[in-house]
């Protein structure tokens, strides 16, 4: 996904954002697909333990992209 | 079903702002958009608890049926990818771009035949982004420029969504307005020559700015004379569903048969792709087969005895009604978001890419490890857009279900007046930039159009014809589309080099969509119903 050089060398520091976005873009992933089931049982039951993992979830992979992503 | 806030100004401002820091973000901070759809998504939970009443519940509906419609769509996206690219390392898609350049060396109308016929045809049998995820990459294997290919794809093929997918769209606008499809098919046909007419400019000035137009201009008019007379004769035959497919076909023809008249026969710069005159490896047809059987599935699961034996294999959830604490009542939904096992495309795509496989095996064309390279470049090219789809999408349902599109639609239709009808289109734009679906758009805003022609005393027809030919038209700058074709055409994060290609012909064609509506609703057939 990115075209740098090869990271961690020469001078300049990579920032952590971009060293590890990849592996945090798929982990956001699939946390919105984890938290899918949790919302749905959470909302369908009324159960406000579910739905507030859920947002936990969703806020957590939200933050990603706005920590990683350009 | 609805009341919730009253409609102020300030309430007003407050449902656009999700959507403003979205288009803001991707259009003038440059953001990608699952940062885009990220920050936007943190707004509208935010001002849809403190202005609108959401509460916590509802939100997580909202969310569980954000995820479910993106689901939908990125079934379709990951199989439409997997497909290009299986289909890449084989080879094939150089055999079909090479070919397709033989239709005509003329760059020009190569644009015009792919993204403009070529990918309404797709939508004819397929569509949910399949057209632009299939066409944009092999425009850019064709030489085009990514951003272009892309951009072209969608605005080229935005005047056939509404009859495209077999009529999904058409048949929607007549369950929510129950207008009949004899009453407002024909119409609708009518409302869409504009459209056809301008996405074929628009294509030409994408591609080449004003010299492409005046020299695209005989191509372009006497093929959107042939497409849209043939999409209101067969509305008037009574097979609407089909009046993507054929005038589309028909369009491909005449275009490949005004390449060999003397408007466009003298050479204009032959693609990189046309000159290379080295054997194909392999034939067009055989190149072609998954896209064949891509088709011919397509075909077969539009027909009624088929599709009820794969009836029973249909996955949704079942959403309880809600509503919020200033009023704002959601129905229970059955069977959300659907998916069914022969109709949605995602089952025909791999369906199409094993068949192709077992093609290609058995004509020794079969490379090796081509399967696991595709799939591992399938998820790579698609997580990063999956993302921002689930993020804008999860957006466009809380702002639906909190009651902020409501409020956005209405304050439109009461700001606008008698002029309702040239506005009108960019409530049916609206729906389909929040959901990335003429189908959606028309279930979202359909009988609020209809309400406020009552109100103004002017066709209903009319104004639920509009309401589609809008939502069609807003599907080329709708952004779950457009991640489709730079996810394809490998244009990752840079998406608004697409949207700023895409909006000013979206909104042009809107307004002339929209003066020809109030032509016809106050002027031409005022006695209409």
């Amino acid at each position: 996904m990115t075209a740098n050089a090869p990271l961690g060398t020469g001078n300049t520091p990579v920032p952590w954002g971009k060293r590890y976005r990849t592996p945090l873009m798929n982990t956001a992933f699939w946390l919105f697909w984890l938290a899918f089931p949790l919302a749905y049982l959470g909302g369908v039951r009324g159960e406000g333990s579910l739905i507030n993992i859920s947002f936990i979830l969703f806020c957590a992979a939200c933050l990603v992209p706005l920590v990683t992503k350009k | 079903m609805d009341k919730g806030v009253t409609l102020t100004f300030v309430n007003w401002l407050l449902a656009f702002l999700p959507i403003l820091v979205l288009l803001s973000t991707i259009l003038l901070f440059k953001w990608g958009a699952p940062k885009s759809g990220a920050i936007s998504w943190f707004v509208a939970i935010v001002i849809g608890i403190f202005a609108f009443g959401a509460d916590s519940r509802l939100l997580a509906l909202a969310n569980s049926k954000g995820l479910s419609l993106s689901l939908y769509v990125l079934l379709i996206i990951w199989g439409a990818v997997f497909l290009y690219n299986l289909v890449d390392r084989i080879g094939a898609i150089k055999v079909i771009g090479d070919t397709m350049t033989k239709v005509t060396e003329d760059r020009l109308l190569q644009c015009l035949l792919m993204s403009w016929c070529f990918a309404s045809f797709m939508q004819g049998i397929a569509g949910f982004g399949v057209p632009v995820a299939v066409v944009a990459p092999i425009m850019v294997f064709m030489g085009f420029q990514p951003a272009v290919a892309a951009a072209t794809c969608l605005v080229g093929h935005s005047w056939s969504i509404t009859f495209g997918s077999m009529g999904s769209s058409y048949y929607t606008i007549q369950l929510v307005t129950k207008i009949p499809g004899a009453v407002i098919g024909p119409w609708m046909a009518i409302l869409f020559v504009v459209p056809i007419v301008a996405t074929g400019f628009a294509v030409a000035h994408i591609y080449g700015g004003m010299p492409a137009v005046r020299r695209g201009a005989p191509a372009i008019l006497i093929t959107s004379a042939v497409m849209a007379f043939m999409s209101w004769f067969i509305n008037i035959l009574g097979a609407s569903q089909l009046a993507t497919l054929i005038p589309a076909i028909l369009g491909c023809g005449t275009m490949a048969m005004l390449s060999r008249t003397a408007w466009y026969r003298a050479d204009s710069g032959a693609s990189p792709a046309a000159q290379e005159k080295k054997p194909a490896a392999m034939s067009f047809h055989l190149a072609f087969v998954p896209y064949y059987i891509l088709i011919a599935l397509s075909v077969l699961s539009q027909i009624k005895d088929i599709a009820s034996v794969f009836a029973p294999f249909t996955w949704g959830l079942n959403y309880p009604a809600v509503h919020t604490a200033a009023g704002f009542a959601v129905k229970a939904e059955t069977m959300y978001s659907r998916i069914n096992l022969l109709s949605h495309p995602a089952p025909l795509l791999v369906a199409a890419a094993l068949c192709g496989y077992a093609v290609f095996r058995a004509t020794d064309k079969w490379v090796p490890g081509a399967a696991a390279k595709a799939l591992k470049n399938t998820f790579s090219q698609c997580v990063p857009t999956s993302i921002g789809i689930i993020t804008m999408v999860m957006m466009a349902l809380i702002m639906n279900d909190t009651g902020m599109t409501t409020v956005l639609a209405q304050g439109m239709a009461k700001g606008t007046g008698v002029l309702f009808p040239v506005f009108s289109p960019l409530i049916g734009v609206l729906g389909s930039f929040l959901t990335g679906s003429n189908t959606n758009s028309n279930v979202m805003f359909g009988a609020l159009q209809v309400e406020t022609a009552r109100v103004l005393g002017i066709s209903t027809v009319i104004m639920a014809a509009v309401q589609s030919v809008g939502g069609s038209v807003g599907c080329s700058i709708a952004p779950s589309k457009v991640l489709i074709g730079t996810a394809t055409v490998g244009l990752d994060g840079r998406e608004s080099e697409v949207m700023n290609r895409t909006i000013p012909y979206c909104l042009i064609i809107s307004l002339l969509v929209g003066l020809n509506a109030w032509l016809f609703a106050y002027v031409i057939f005022r006695n209409l119903p």
